[in-house]
C-alpha cells in the first residue's frame, strides 16, 4: 500500500500567497498520474508536499497512512523521489560520478548495494561517457539526464517528475520513455507535472488539472484532454491528434468505413495502420 | 544560518504610509539609525532605537516578516553570545547581548528599507542624488536580485533535500560542509544570470541615451520633509549625548550593564 492522500490541504507561502486550497486527492499505488494547469496554478507546490519538502498549512498529506508531518523527512525523501525541473539547481560536484555518489551517500544501505545501484543507473541511462566529465561542461540534455540519474539511483518507491520534457530532444524523450515504461512494468507510482499534452496523452493514465490552487478536473487522460471547457479554463494546448480528429468530423468527410475507423482511433499510429490497411485493400 | 534571513530584503508591494515615502527618506533613516547604533554600545540607546524601529515596522505592517528574518538569525545570535561569553567570561555576556541588539537593529532598519522600497524607485532616487544612471541601475539591480536569490536558495535546498542532503545535523564542520551543495549551484547560477542580464541589457540598447525621463517620478512630499527633520533631531541628540556623556550624571543610565 503506497498511496498518497491529500485531505483538505491548503498551503500559504510566507509572502501570504495562497498556493493551494482545499485539495483532496488520492493517488493509488501503481498509478501513472499527471498534474497539469496554467503557470502558478500550484502544481510544483503540490508535488513538494508529497515528500514533506513543504508541510501543509491546512489539512494533512498522508503517505502510507502516516501524515508527512509525522514522517522522518530523510526517510520520506528516500521513498518519494522528486526530479526537479532545473538540473542546475542540483549539480555541484566536479564530476558526474561524484554527483551520483552524493545521491547515494545518504541512503541507509550497505556499500555493496550502493555500488550496485550506481552501476545499474550508469547502464540504464548510458552514463559511462559522462562519468568523469564536469556536470557544468555537459549539454542541457545531459545535465537533465544526470539530475534524473541522481534521483533514480536512490530507487524511490514513488517517482515524481517536474516538467521532465522541458528542453528535451529526441534522445531525452527516449530515455524518459524507457524510464516510464520500466516503472510501469514494476507497477511503480509515477507522478508527472507537465504542460505537454502530447506527452500526457501518450504516457499518463489519469490527469489532475489545477487552477488557482484548486482542483479543476480529475479523471482519465482521454476525457480531460477532450474537454474543451477544461482546455479554456486551464490554458492547456489540445493534442494534435484530437485537433486532427475534430477537423475530420467538422469537415463532414465521406461516410465510409475508413474514416469511421480513423475517427475512432486512439493515436496517430493507429491512424497510420488503418490507412496502410486500406491502401493494401485498394491495391489488391 | 537559516535562509529565512534573506526574506528581510524581499520587497512587498503594498500601499501604506511607509511604502509611499521617498526612497531617499528611507535611506536617510537607515543611515541615521546605523550611525547611532555604531556610536553607542549601551543597552538603553539600542532599546530606544529598537522601540523606534518597531513603530516603523508596525506602520509598514511587516511584523510577521521581520520576526521571520530575526528567527533566521538565531544561529548567528547563538554564536555571538556563546563565543563572547566563552572567550571573555567577565564582560562577554554583556558584549554578546549588545552586539546581538545591534545586529537585530541593523537587520530591522534594512528590512524597513528593502521591504518598502520598489527597486525602480531606488534607481531613480539614487540617480537623483547625483549618481550616474548606469551605476544607480546596477546598484538597484543587485538588490532586486536578493529575493530571486532567496527563492533560488529555497529551490536548491529542496532539490538537494530530495537527494538526501541533511542540513543542520552533526557538528559545526559537518554543518558547514553540508552547505556546499547549496552554495556551489547558487554561486554558479548567479554568475551565469549576471552574464545573461548583461547580454539582455545590451540587446535592448541600455545606456544609448544619456538623459532619461521617468513614467512615475519619485518626489519628496511633506511627510518626507517632516521625517527628515525628525531624523536630524534624533541624530543631533545622539551626537550631543555622545559628546557630553562622560560629564553629565543624567547619562549614567547609559553605562548600565548586566551584573555578573
Amino acid at each position: 500500500m503506497r498511496n498518497i492522500r491529500f485531505e483538505n490541504v491548503g498551503f500559504q507561502y510566507s509572502n501570504e500567497f495562497t498556493a493551494l486550497s482545499n485539495i483532496s486527492l488520492n493517488i493509488q499505488n501503481g498509478e501513472v498520474l499527471g498534474i497539469m494547469g496554467r503557470n502558478g496554478a500550484g502544481k510544483s507546490t503540490l508535488i513538494q508536499m508529497m515528500n514533506g519538502l513543504l508541510k501543509p498549512t491546512e489539512g494533512n498529506v498522508f503517505f502510507d497512512g502516516i501524515t508527512t508531518n509525522d514522517y522522518d523527512a530523510s526517510k520520506l525523501v528516500q521513498k518519494i523521489g522528486i526530479v526537479f525541473q532545473n538540473p542546475e539547481h542540483q549539480l555541484f560536484s566536479s564530476t558526474v560520478e561524484e554527483e551520483l555518489n552524493f545521491s547515494l551517500k545518504n541512503l541507509q544501505i550497505s556499500k555493496d548495494l550502493k555500488a550496485q545501484y550506481k552501476d545499474e543507473i550508469i547502464k540504464e541511462l548510458n552514463l559511462q561517457s559522462l562519468l568523469h566529465k564536469s556536470p557544468w561542461n555537459c549539454s542541457g540534455g545531459e545535465r537533465k539526464k544526470v539530475s534524473l540519474a541522481c534521483i533514480l539511483c536512490r530507487k524511490p518507491e514513488v517517482l515524481v517528475f517536474d516538467e521532465p520534457t522541458l528542453g528535451q530532444d529526441k534522445s531525452g524523450y527516449k530515455i524518459l520513455d524507457n524510464i516510464i515504461h520500466k516503472a510501469k512494468e514494476r507497477k511503480q507510482t509515477i507522478i508527472v507535472v507537465t504542460h505537454n499534452t502530447e506527452f500526457a496523452y501518450h504516457y499518463l493514465d489519469r490527469l489532475v488539472v489545477l487552477d488557482n490552487g484548486r482542483i479543476l478536473a480529475d479523471g482519465p487522460t482521454g476525457e480531460i484532454l477532450t474537454n474543451s471547457t477544461i482546455h479554456e479554463n486551464s490554458s492547456l494546448i489540445e493534442p494534435q491528434f484530437f485537433k486532427f480528429k475534430k477537423k475530420m468530423i467538422e469537415n463532414n468527410l465521406p461516410d465510409n468505413e475508413v474514416f469511421k475507423l480513423i475517427v475512432q482511433a486512439k493515436s496517430f499510429n493507429e491512424v497510420e495502420k488503418i490507412i496502410q490497411n486500406s491502401m493494401g485493400e485498394i491495391s489488391q | 544560518m537559516s535562509m529565512e534571513l534573506l526574506s528581510a530584503f524581499d520587497f512587498i508591494d503594498r500601499d501604506d504610509f511607509v511604502h509611499r515615502l521617498d526612497p531617499r527618506t528611507k535611506l536617510f533613516l537607515v543611515i541615521v539609525y546605523l550611525t547611532l547604533l555604531i556610536m553607542f554600545r549601551q543597552y538603553i540607546v539600542h532599546l530606544i532605537l529598537l522601540g523606534n524601529l518597531i513603530i516603523w515596522i508596525l506602520l509598514a505592517r511587516m511584523v510577521k516578516r521581520v520576526i521571520k528574518s530575526i528567527r533566521g538569525m538565531a544561529f548567528i545570535i547563538f554564536f555571538i553570545i556563546f563565543f563572547n561569553t566563552l572567550f571573555s567570561p567577565s564582560k562577554g555576556l554583556n558584549l554578546g547581548i549588545q552586539m546581538t541588539l545591534r545586529l537585530v537593529n541593523i537587520i530591522m532598519a534594512f528590512s524597513i528599507f528593502f521591504q518598502t522600497t520598489h527597486p525602480d524607485d531606488l534607481t531613480q532616487a539614487i540617480a537623483k542624488m547625483g549618481v550616474s544612471y548606469p551605476i544607480a541601475f546596477s546598484f538597484s539591480l543587485a538588490f532586486r536580485f536578493i529575493p530571486t536569490l532567496a527563492n533560488e536558495v529555497e529551490t536548491i535546498t529542496k532539490a538537494q533535500k530530495s537527494r538526501g542532503l541533511v542540513l543542520q545535523k552533526g557538528g559545526l564542520f559537518q554543518q558547514i560542509r553540508s552547505l556546499f551543495p547549496l552554495l556551489i549551484p547558487l554561486i554558479t547560477n548567479s554568475i551565469k544570470r549576471a552574464f545573461y542580464v548583461a547580454e539582455s541589457l545590451e540587446a535592448r540598447s541600455f545606456g544609448i541615451q544619456k538623459t532619461r525621463t521617468q513614467l512615475h517620478p519619485v518626489r519628496l512630499r511633506f511627510a518626507d520633509w517632516a521625517i527628515f527633520v525628525f531624523l536630524l533631531v534624533l541624530l543631533a541628540a545622539g551626537i550631543v549625548a555622545k559628546i557630553y556623556q562622560p560629564q553629565l550624571e543624567v547619562f549614567a543610565i547609559f553605562t548600565f550593564e548586566i551584573p555578573l
